[in-house]
């Protein structure tokens, strides 16, 4: 049995047939993350590919460190912010663009949740609060989609956002105490 | 319209399955980036040429500098006791 570093280094040294088998194991992972941060079938479909094909050209740098799961949620969380921002700056064109702006803070503008994994009889709820979420910052939506459909613990989020603890409940309250405004009235 | 939501109600989102074919898009896509790579020997070629053009460039130039400041030098000696530094014969 292969374990996750080993596979890995296969990875880095070329070998497409290991990356196929942690496509097997992880696509869905990567989707799904995706899915739900972009809120676009197609748009995931090209996370997808992007984040498999850098984890082939990237793979070297995986020290072991964190599990691979978490690394490849990391890879995805950053794919997904990379492709929103090519969006947003494709829709800005000619325009003023910041370039100097953090990536934590960002707040990207999805027109429309189309997410195929909504179910009808309670599509307006989650519509009306993936709306919401789409107005918070990059680290506190990242957070608040890990903890509530991910299912991720806070120590899984602080690995996947490279952060403490601490910080990701920090987050996670923020989140949720602007989120309680907005979802209660 | 509800007036209420609760964050709880995003755990009904179901897992969509993966698209069919990605992963031989992903493997066409790696193997166009790779024949697109310059090979390694052409790299290291290039970068000498680059490296050879700069110390060349850098040479002349410094070479240049020394022969002006040997060239001012020498005039300035020339005025001193008197005598013309250009071959000119004749004031024309």
């Amino acid at each position: 049995m292969v374990n996750d570093l080993e596979r890995i280094q296969r990875i880095a040294k070329g070998d497409k047939t290991e990356l196929e088998l942690l496509y097997n194991t992880h696509s869905s992972i990567v989707y799904n993350t995706a899915m739900n941060y972009v809120q676009n079938e197609q748009d995931a479909e090209e996370i997808l590919q992007d984040v498999f094909v850098n984890v082939y050209k990237n793979a070297g740098k995986f020290k072991g460190n964190a599990s691979l799961k978490t690394w490849i949620y990391r890879v995805t969380i950053n794919e997904s912010i990379n492709y929103l921002r090519y969006k947003q700056r494709k829709k800005r064109f000619g325009f003023h663009i910041p370039l100097l702006t953090s990536r934590d803070s960002d707040v990207f503008n999805i027109s429309e949740v189309r997410h195929p994994g909504i179910l009808l009889e309670n599509k307006e709820a989650v519509e009306y609060i993936m709306k919401e979420i789409n107005k918070l910052p990059n680290n506190q939506k990242t957070a608040i989609l890990l903890k509530t459909i991910d299912g991720l613990s806070q120590k899984e989020i602080a690995e996947v956002l490279e952060t403490s603890v601490k910080a990701v409940e920090a987050l996670l309250s923020r989140a949720r105490k602007k989120l309680k405004i907005k979802l209660i009235n | 319209m509800r007036s209420n939501y609760n964050l709880e109600e995003l755990r009904e989102i179901r897992p969509i399955e993966v698209p069919s074919f990605v992963f031989t898009r992903i493997e066409a896509q790696i193997e166009k980036e790779e024949s697109l790579e310059m090979p390694r020997q052409w790299a290291w070629g290039l970068t000498l040429a680059c490296s050879i053009l700069l110390v060349v460039n850098i040479s002349f130039f410094v070479n240049s500098n020394e022969n002006s400041v040997a060239q001012t030098e020498s005039t300035s000696l020339l005025e001193a006791v008197g005598l013309e530094s250009s071959n000119q014969l004749y004031y024309e």
